[in-house]
């Protein structure tokens, strides 16, 4: 049986890294299931999707077989969050953290009481604490980074995808007896051609001679483009010929540095090509590799990633380049920048490494199929796991789903999220009866 | 042998009034031949968004049976144990969580008016409803005790006084020239409005308040800054000699908290046959005390406490001894058999 699928994504030309992801994965799974869009938007979707998909506004989202959901941790992704607390399907978490979404959808509308009843119910006293200093501007990045609040989302989720290893270990320890899989959507991504360095330089205008580095920053501060900017200024007195290009916006950090804007994932691949060495730094976060790091690979250039996220721990080892994000991270990106610039065999070998790594790996009907089989098994189990979910779970906004959540809690700190603790009928004659709100 | 249990909410390495009346109350039911036992589960109360959790604990217990030997009777005491499930639930409640009761919106009160606070006062007053509502019967430790139930959770109660902890022991020397106050130093028994009558007294009455508690320092710095240190003692932790010692010698007892459940200073200074000088607003010492009969009821202002005071350092002792006497004929019915007869009737 073909099955339809709703998915809900932001779209090109959004901020949302995850739009260009999913309009360029779509062809490959339009092949097996039916495909409709939902977007917030629908008129301001890239009028090439509009003209070849079904593109409709939440609220006019049909009935399907099963509803997608493509998440990330921030405000384009704001409507498939409350979707997909509204009407269970299936959660691809490219951000294992959600918590500046939901930071988003409560304090920044000025709904503190939300945000802090989000907090304190995934995490506990420790939530409520952190959530008050970060409403109050005092936590910094790293802190909210370390409080997940996913548990609402992971709860109504009918299954889950984890585009890494890490995210997909995670859901399925929360997700008890429910389907998670793991899935590296770069996968799905279909190749791209890539130009010769010299043929990319002459159609950028950038000199054959030069060395560049790319740097890539859509947010400057979780790509820790200071840092970066601090090395290579560095590096630039020895080395007058650096050029230093930032992939992402202008916004005046520093005049030599040349940045993109933009980028369709064509141009994407033309400034990796001539680069020498790519820069995607990014810290804190938990999120599903970028699609500049496979671009990268495709493109066979050395890239520069930080130590313990995915795309670090998750590429064989002398494919990537780990810096550590400590005190000491500008004095890594130095050494590490200079010894690649220094040795041109050293960045065709990583390179190299890297792009077999790609080839081998990437095998784009096979990662298609496993989606595909992953999607039929999830509807077919779609009536029970609805019956499932609706048991045992009382109105939040009632006495008794307020104490449920309260007991509750003590289970999904010990991990046992899905679990059925049997809590209505011992606190139904305590708070369930009509009229006690 | 039935076996009963007792449960009892504490929070761990404080020991006060409760912990001892729970203990007695185990040992009393073993005196009479009951298998008891208490079954104790830590409670912190705050902050306020912790309540609801903490004390939904109860509710998830199993207490019906305890290694195949059934548990005839569970005896809840104070909030929140009275959630726990059991089809033989008799209450004899020490208290519920006052401050979502009468304590609201008081300087006592930690809620807040926050929506999260208010659904939590909520929870809590429907909680206590429910919960008490299953018990066969509810017994209260005081008159007061009982009223608040009724007035908040539209529940009856039936008051039965628990005994002090030295019962037997209590005796009168004669009357010195001291007030005396015993128990914990904490804000609700309002030892700074006595200290503060001290620095306006006439009569030359001198108090001393024995006990420990979270106000000491407090206390000593408010005795220092109005200079009273000459009549006004904080005597410390004292042993069951010494305080049956301080009743049998005093004058008169100082007890005056705000709308207090119980008090067992009262009791214990007329089991001394010692009246004693309280507030209009103690809440529990007035259900024995008679102004003028048992004692002296004064505005709870140091003003008030103050002249009191002197009124009854102006009465010769013969008037003293009648007052204690009265005093002493209104508890001393107040016994441990009684206690147990009524917890346990029918089982």
């Amino acid at each position: 049986m073909r099955l339809t699928v709703n998915i809900w994504s932001p779209l090109p030309p959004s901020a949302s890294g995850i739009a260009d992801y999913v309009a360029e994965s779509l062809p490959a799974l339009a092949r097996h299931v039916d495909v409709r869009l939902v977007a917030e938007a629908p008129e301001a979707v890239a009028p090439a999707l509009r003209e070849r998909w079904s593109v409709v506004a939440p609220g006019a989202a049909p009935e399907s077989d099963l509803d997608l959901y493509h998440l990330g941790n921030s405000p384009p992704h704001a409507y498939v969050y409350r979707a997909a607390g509204a009407r269970p399907g299936v959660a691809v978490l490219h951000d294992w953290s959600l918590h500046h979404l939901v930071l988003r959808e409560t304090v920044e509308r000025g709904d503190v009481g939300a945000y802090l009843r989000e907090m304190r119910r995934a995490h506990g006293e420790t939530g409520g604490f952190v959530g008050r200093q970060v409403a109050r501007g005092l936590a910094g990045r790293l802190l909210p980074s370390l409080l997940a609040v996913n548990d609402r989302l992971l709860e109504q989720a009918l299954g889950v995808i984890g585009p890494t290893a890490d995210i997909a270990h995670r859901a399925a320890r929360r997700l008890s007896g429910r389907p998670t899989l793991e899935l590296p959507l770069d996968l799905l991504l279909p190749p791209m051609p890539v130009p010769a360095r010299d043929a990319a330089r002459g159609s950028l205008g950038l000199p054959r001679e030069a060395l560049v580095v790319a740097v890539a920053a859509e947010d400057a501060e979780t790509a820790r483009l200071p840092a970066a900017l601090r090395a290579l200024a560095r590096l630039r007195r020895s080395r007058p010929s650096l050029r230093v290009i930032r992939l992402g916006p202008a916004d005046g950090l520093e005049s030599a540095l040349l940045a993109t804007g933009p980028l369709s994932p064509a141009s994407l691949v033309e400034w990796l090509a001539a680069a020498d060495v790519v820069v995607a730094l990014r810290f804190p976060a938990r999120g599903g590799r970028p699609e500049v790091l496979v671009r990268a690979f495709e493109a066979g250039r050395p890239v520069l990633v930080t130590a313990g996220t995915p795309e670090a721990e998750e590429s064989p080892a002398g494919t990537v380049v780990p810096i550590d994000p400590d005190h000491a991270e500008d004095a890594e990106l130095e050494g590490m920048l200079a010894h690649l610039l220094d040795h041109a065999e050293l960045r065709v070998r990583v390179g190299a490494a890297a792009r077999e790594h790609l080839d081998a790996s990437r095998r784009p009907e096979v990662a298609t199929a496993r989606l595909l089989a992953f999607l039929r098994t999830v509807a077919a189990g779609k009536d029970e796991a609805l019956r499932a979910l609706a048991a045992d779970r009382a109105d939040e906004r009632t006495l008794l789903g307020y104490a449920m959540e309260e007991v509750r809690w003590g289970a999904r700190d010990l991990g046992l999220l899905g679990a059925r603790l049997g809590l209505e009928p011992l606190l139904a004659d305590l708070l369930g009866r009509p009229g006690s709100r | 042998m039935k076996t009963v249990l007792v449960c009892a909410a504490q929070a761990p390495f404080i020991t006060g009034g409760a912990e001892i009346l729970v203990s007695e109350l185990k040992a009393n039911l073993e005196r009479r031949g009951f298998r008891a036992d208490v079954a104790s589960v830590p409670f912190k109360w705050y902050p306020v968004s912790e309540i609801v959790r903490q004390a939904l604990a109860w509710r998830l217990l199993d207490v019906t049976e305890s290694n195949g030997t059934p548990v005839d009777l569970v005896i809840p005491t104070k909030f929140p144990t009275f959630l726990v499930r059991h089809p033989r639930k008799v209450a004899w409640l020490f208290h519920q969580h006052r401050e979502a009761y009468d304590l609201y919106g008081t300087r006592y009160c930690s809620f807040t008016d926050s929506a999260e606070d208010r659904q939590v006062r909520e929870a809590i007053e429907a909680m206590d409803t429910a919960s008490l509502s299953e018990c066969r019967d509810i017994f209260t430790i005081s008159r007061n005790v009982a009223s608040r139930l009724r007035r908040y959770n539209g529940l009856h109660g039936t008051p039965l006084y628990p005994p002090p902890h030295h019962l037997g022991r209590y005796r009168r020397d004669g009357y010195g020239d001291y007030l005396f106050y015993a128990g914990r130093l904490d804000r609700l028994k309002r030892l700074d409005l006595a200290i503060d009558a001290m620095k306006r007294v006439r009569s030359g009455a001198r108090l001393k308040i024995a006990g420990t508690g979270p106000l000491e320092v407090e206390l000593r710095k408010q005795i220092h800054g109005l200079g009273v240190a000459d009549r006004v003692e904080l005597v410390g932790f004292v042993a069951a000699d010494e305080l049956v010692s301080l009743y049998a010698n005093c004058r008169a007892a100082y007890y005056a908290p705000l709308n207090e459940d119980y008090g067992y200073v009262t009791v214990e200074s007329f089991l001394s046959r010692k009246p004693v000088v309280t507030t209009a607003d103690a809440g529990g010492p007035l259900e024995f005390v008679t102004a003028g009969e048992t004692g002296l009821v004064a505005d709870p202002s140091p003003e008030a406490i103050a002249a009191a005071i002197d009124d009854l350092w102006a009465l010769p002792e013969s008037r003293l001894r009648e007052m204690g006497e009265a005093g002493f004929a209104r508890v001393r019915d107040i016994g441990w058999d009684d206690v147990i007869d009524k917890l346990t009737e029918g089982l």
